[in-house]
């Protein structure tokens, strides 16, 4: 795959996700040249999930304002509790209240279907820890339209279901650990830098 | 699925051209990604293929055209959503509504109505609802209709008696409706000084003077453009010191009259109408 | 036509009539005719004369007998058969009557055929129908009757016409002559309630105790009596024909749960059946309900008068007792006013006193500087002295005033209030126990460029209570406002006619004239200029007060919490408004400019209920020329053109309150005589359907808002114009 024409990053995750999250966005380095986008269900809502923690752990920034942000590279975008996350043709989000998808608001499958038609080859899909189907619609979405996914191997998830729905009806390009998710993110990253 | 990206597009531009041209309803400054999802989830649910093949049926169908209005534009909603929201209504904007000697009230985007009668509970306990008067309006005629009714589930009435209680109201949810077997009815006396309207926000103009507007989580189906155009007639319609509140997730931070209000609260999203020079 | 009157021709019948007078006829002629035949017959044949005549005796011998002898057998068929038929006609016609519904058809049966039999059955058959009809007639006066009852039980609640109405009704049903209703009180006695034809009793009194009597002995026994001797002077009926003793008594108990509720006695003539019986056991239990209910509404009725007996006593002492409240409260307020005349003269005696000590304090400070400067001079001499060879000048200290100090203070004069400096605010905040609803902080308001320290606008206060003056203008102070104060609504006027003003506040309950009535009269007075005005108003206002005020100002502040926060961003909003130009401006040369002669004088109604778009409105289309009237929804609009008759055109808003604009253009489209007038539609909504529901609905037009004024003018010139 042509490394210039990665463009953006959406990540999915729910139980467990917090851990996730935790080992793979601080790696990610101040110059990081992709937008990350990141849905993580709402159990992950309960005391212990803020987005400031990983404003103080991470070399990225963290986006405050949701609605209509421009999507601007090296920056994270949580979907807020409660909301879906969408991305925009003209590159912006934008949040619904649209009933749940898969038991959920918000929901992997809206950002990452929605992502996939915007940034088509150029996106990268990455599903992590959870027990939930939601995601894999979206990660067929992207590889259809031409993008690459990532899938956490679910020997090493805390909740292996969501990775293994996954990658049983063939939607993972690459079913890889925590660690090594973040270091070919990273590596990808500097490609797309170069 | 087999369709490429710049065809769906091409498909749903040319729809939402019909739609207008054809009936006046606008959507084109909608947020695209959202209306496709729901356009596509209502065409799939008619078993209509392709997007384009519901352009005919528009044309000519006009219960057809409801349907889709209802699918691109319903949005789903609780009594007292945000307890904090209304606890701040009624602890610091209800004192400053009772100095008028009427109310006017402005529910842009009303969907089925359960905030309006949240609010017309809060006026009553507040002792302002009989010189209050709730235009609740929206463009989707058969949620107005439902929202005229009041008739809700007991089992979703339960779940916001729990945000009833965190709004710190004196007394419980079970007073203001009658249950029967599922369902409850909203009381009639909740409805007394309710207006409701179809109203859209995307060409309609202000219909009367207001000193509280309650839009929330509608602007953000909105572009900025048809946003602004929204925000400009909250403003002409707000009396100066009037209260404009917008959804937990949006923000006058950007817009074209940002610079006209004053947040009561940033976090909650209640705005004040400043006194004009 | 009857059915069976046919069968009089029966074929049978008609053979054996015709067959007879055949052969009566024959036997007339044969007899007759002999004499000629024999003559004729002894001229021909002489010799065969006596043989033949033997033999003709002997064959007309024969032939009589057997003619003979068929006329008795004719005549004794005829006669049985003419039995017969007439049993039968009988027997169906009395069948026929009795199909028809005539229960007393019989058949008398002379014959002694078998048709006696029949006939005898048939009888029987038609007595026990009667028998059958009598029962069934029974059974429905039985159901009528206890439907009646239960009607007269349902149409009467109180105890008297209730018992009245049953024994009035009982008493003919059940076929006496005479009836008595009691009803057992709440202390187990008899007590009579109603009569019929009752004339006298051997026992005296309406009242009897259980045992007591015949009554009382059925109230103990719970079951009914029937005597059939009554003693002589025991009742006596009256009526029309006099009075009678009745020789039959029944006295019927009406049972509750086992327990006697009302007793019924009746006396008759004839005697009591069973039906009668039955008649009052079917209806027992209803009437002993029906009293049951009578007595308890009674004592209920009874508790409630007493009830409203006391509370009407409790009333007259409270009233007494706020009457009392009342002068004291109006002494507290006496005593409340002069404290505050006190407070004001020893603030103001404070601030005379603050400034002596200010001044006394900048002579302390002039002094102390002098001081100062005396000893650096001293110092400076000493130095010098030390110093004698190096002459060097000390610096002198500069003096630092305090920046607040050197505040012009705002000094007026005269009725105009004195503004304490905004520092001593701070120290001594308005005393204001905040309730939990919270205040909110103030807006930021910034007073229009105009008004100045320097230039401040001037502002009248129109307020008859001293201590609301007073947090009036400490709420002011620090703007840039001079405030001049009027304490009733004649010095307003008077201080209105002295000098303009840029706004003034109003307090809606003054002394002498309302605050209404001001601002009425302040628009009638040509020659004063159009101040605008806040009104500030204690109490909440009726729809009528507030569309009253609307036609003077928009701004309306209900006292509370928040109110003076509010108060001040409606002054600021107030002051920023363009002063009022006191010439009207002339009107615009528009192309329409000569049609405007067409609309001068003409009464538009304006039917919407947005304050803001009617006093726009109305203001625009008044200098226009134009009257118009105002209706803040449907159904208003509708009773404005009833009233007045001159409307010539109607302005209808779509969204309102109570009727909305579309129901209204229908309802009034619906009659003849505004089956034409003009309605414009005035709608915030933009699409056509919208559009075009207005004009499906009657209405002439349409026009969008925020209504653009030149466009409307166009539209009302087209439609009213002749």
């Amino acid at each position: 795959m042509n490394g210039s024409r990665r463009r953006a990053v959406v990540m999915g995750t729910s139980a467990g996700g917090l851990q996730a999250l935790r080992t793979i966005l601080p790696v990610l380095p101040q110059d990081y040249p992709l937008p990350i986008l990141v849905v993580q269900h709402l159990a992950a809502c309960a005391p212990g999930w803020d987005p400031a923690w990983f404003a103080g752990q991470c070399a990225l920034s963290i986006q405050a304002e949701m609605d209509k942000a421009p999507i601007r590279p090296g920056r994270i975008y949580f979907a807020p509790p409660d909301y879906h996350l969408l991305v925009e043709p003209n590159e912006t989000v934008s949040l619904s209240i649209d009933p749940k998808v898969n038991h959920s608001r918000p929901s992997i499958d809206v950002l990452f279907e929605t992502a996939a038609d915007v940034y088509r080859e150029g996106l990268i899909g990455v599903l992590l820890t959870g027990a939930s189907q939601d995601g894999t619609q979206g990660l067929l979405k992207i590889l259809h339209r031409g993008g690459t996914t990532l899938v956490q191997d679910p020997t090493t998830a805390e909740a292996p279901l969501m990775p293994r729905f996954a990658i049983a009806v063939g939607a993972a390009t690459q079913v890889l650990s925590l660690e090594a998710i973040a270091q070919t993110l990273k590596e990808w990253g500097a490609v797309t830098h170069e | 699925m087999d369709v490429p990206v710049e065809i769906e597009d091409l498909e749903i531009r040319l729809l939402l051209e019909t739609m207008l041209l054809r009936y006046g309803y606008d959507f084109r400054q909608y947020t695209s990604a959202s209306l496709k999802r729901r356009l596509l989830q209502c065409l799939t649910a008619c078993d209509i293929t392709h997007i384009s093949d519901a352009i005919p049926k528009i044309i000519h169908d006009r219960s057809f055209l409801d349907q889709l209005i209802y699918a691109m534009s319903v949005t789903v909603t609780e009594c007292f959503r945000d307890p904090p929201f209304y606890r701040l209504l009624r602890q610091k904007v209800m004192p400053v509504l009772a100095t008028y000697p009427f109310i006017n009230i402005w529910h842009a985007g009303c969907a089925t109505g359960e905030e309006v009668y949240s609010m017309a509970i809060l006026l009553q306990e507040e002792g302002l609802y009989h010189r209050a008067r709730i235009f609740a309006t929206d463009i989707n005629n058969k949620s107005l209709h439902q929202a005229k009714e009041g008739i809700y589930t007991v089992k979703n009435m339960e779940e916001y008696a729990n945000n009833y209680r965190a709004t710190g109201g004196p007394g419980t949810l079970a007073d203001y409706y009658h249950a029967k077997y599922d369902l409850a009815r909203m009381s009639a006396s909740l409805k007394e000084n309710m207006v409701f309207a179809a109203h859209n926000l995307a060409t309609d103009g202000v219909f009367s003077e207001t000193h509280l507007i309650l839009c929330r989580n509608v602007l953000i189906y909105f572009n900025n453009d048809l946003k602004n155009r929204a925000l400009k007639l909250f403003d002409d319609s707000l009396v100066p010191g009037g209260f404009l509140c917008l959804g937990t997730k949006e923000s006058l931070q950007f817009t074209d009259v940002a610079d006209h209000f004053v947040p009561l609260s940033q976090e909650l999203r209640i705005y004040q109408k400043r006194v004009p020079r | 036509m009857n059915p069976f009157s046919s069968l009089k021709r029966h074929r049978l019948w008609r053979v054996t009539r015709v067959a007879l007078a055949v052969l009566l006829v024959v036997g007339v002629i044969w007899l007759c005719s002999r004499q000629t035949v024999l003559a004729m017959a002894s001229g021909v044949m002489a010799h065969l004369v006596p043989l033949l005549h033997d033999l003709w005796w002997l064959g007309w011998s024969l032939a009589t007998l057997a003619v003979l002898l068929l006329a008795l057998v004719g005549g004794i068929f005829w006669w049985r058969t003419r039995g017969l038929l007439a049993d039968t006609g009988q027997l169906l016609e009395a069948s026929a009557r009795l199909a028809g519904g005539d229960m007393g058809s019989r058949v008398q049966v002379a014959s002694m055929t078998v048709m006696a039999r029949v006939g005898e059955m048939f009888n029987g058959f038609a007595e026990g129908m009667v028998a059958q009809q009598r029962i069934r007639l029974r059974e429905q006066q039985l159901r009528e009757g206890v439907a009646t009852l239960h009607r007269h039980l349902g149409e009467n609640s109180d105890l008297v016409p209730l018992s009245a109405a049953v024994i009035s009704f009982l008493t003919p049903f059940l076929d006496a002559i005479l009836g008595a209703f009691y009803g057992v009180d709440e202390a187990g006695l008899l007590r009579l309630l109603g009569s019929y034809a009752y004339h006298e009793r051997k026992t005296p009194g309406n009242l009897f105790t259980p045992g007591e009597g015949i009554v009382g002995q059925v109230l103990l026994e719970k079951k009914y009596m029937l005597l059939s001797r009554v003693p002589a002077d025991y009742v006596v009926a009256q009526s029309g024909l006099g009075q009678a003793v009745p020789n039959t008594l029944l006295v019927f108990p009406f049972l509750l749960h086992g327990e006697v509720k009302a007793i019924v006695e009746l006396g008759t003539f004839t005697t009591f059946t069973e039906h009668h019986l039955l008649f009052l056991h079917s209806v027992a239990e209803g009437v002993a309900m029906a009293v049951t209910a009578a007595q308890s509404r009674a004592v209920t009725a009874t508790a409630l008068a007493q009830l409203r007996e006391q509370r009407q006593t409790v009333e007259t002492t409270s009233e007494a007792l706020r009457q009392s409240n009342e002068r004291l409260e109006e002494q507290k307020r006496a005593l409340l006013l002069s404290q505050a005349q006190l407070l004001e003269q020893q603030e103001e005696l404070r601030v005379s006193n603050e400034e002596l000590a200010a001044q006394a304090q900048l002579l302390e400070e002039q002094k102390q500087v002098a001081d100062r400067k005396n000893a650096e001079l001293v110092a400076a001499q000493e130095a010098l002295r030390r110093t004698a060879r190096e002459a060097i000048p000390a610096d002198p200290v500069p003096t630092q005033p305090d920046p607040d100090r050197m505040t012009a203070e705002p000094v007026n004069e005269g009725a105009v209030a004195r503004m304490p400096r905004p520092e001593r605010a701070r120290a001594a905040p308005p005393v204001r126990q905040s309730p939990p609803p919270e205040v909110l902080p103030p807006l930021q308001v910034a007073f229009p460029q105009r008004c100045s320290q320097a230039k401040p606008c001037t502002l009248l206060l129109v307020e008859d209570d001293a201590h609301a003056r007073a947090a009036m203008l400490r709420l002011l102070q620090g703007h840039p406002v001079r405030v001049v104060q009027a304490a009733t609504g004649a010095a307003a006027l008077t201080s209105l006619r002295e000098q303009p003003f840029d706004g003034m506040i109003v307090d809606l309950g003054l002394p002498d004239i309302d605050g209404f009535d001001l601002l009425d009269r302040m628009t009638q007075e040509s020659t004063l200029p159009r101040t605008p005005s806040i009104v500030y108003s204690g109490r909440e206002l009726t729809r009528e007060e507030y569309e009253r005020l609307k036609q003077h100002t928009n701004s309306i502040v209900v006292k509370g919490v928040n109110a003076p926060v509010r108060l001040l961003s409606e002054l600021a909003l107030l002051l920023a408004q363009t002063p009022p130009d006191p010439t009207p401006a002339p009107l615009p040369d528009t192309a329409h400019h000569g049609h405007m002669a067409d609309l001068r004088d003409k009464t538009v109604l304006l039917v919407d209920d947005d304050v803001r778009n009617v006093y726009a409105l109305t203001r625009q289309l008044e200098q226009k020329q134009l009257k118009v009237r105002m209706a803040a929804n449907g159904a208003k609009a509708l009773a404005a053109l009833d009233q007045y008759p001159e409307i010539a055109c109607i302005l209808m808003d779509m969204m309102m309150p109570v009727m909305d604009g579309l129901e209204a253009i229908r309802q009034l489209r619906t009659q003849p005589r505004w089956a034409t007038l003009p309605v414009i539609a005035l709608t915030a909504k933009a699409m056509e359907e919208d559009r075009r529901q207005a004009l499906e609905a009657g209405a002439n037009d349409y026009l969008p808002k925020p209504v653009d004024v030149e466009l409307l003018l166009e539209k009302l010139t087209q439609w009213m114009s002749p």
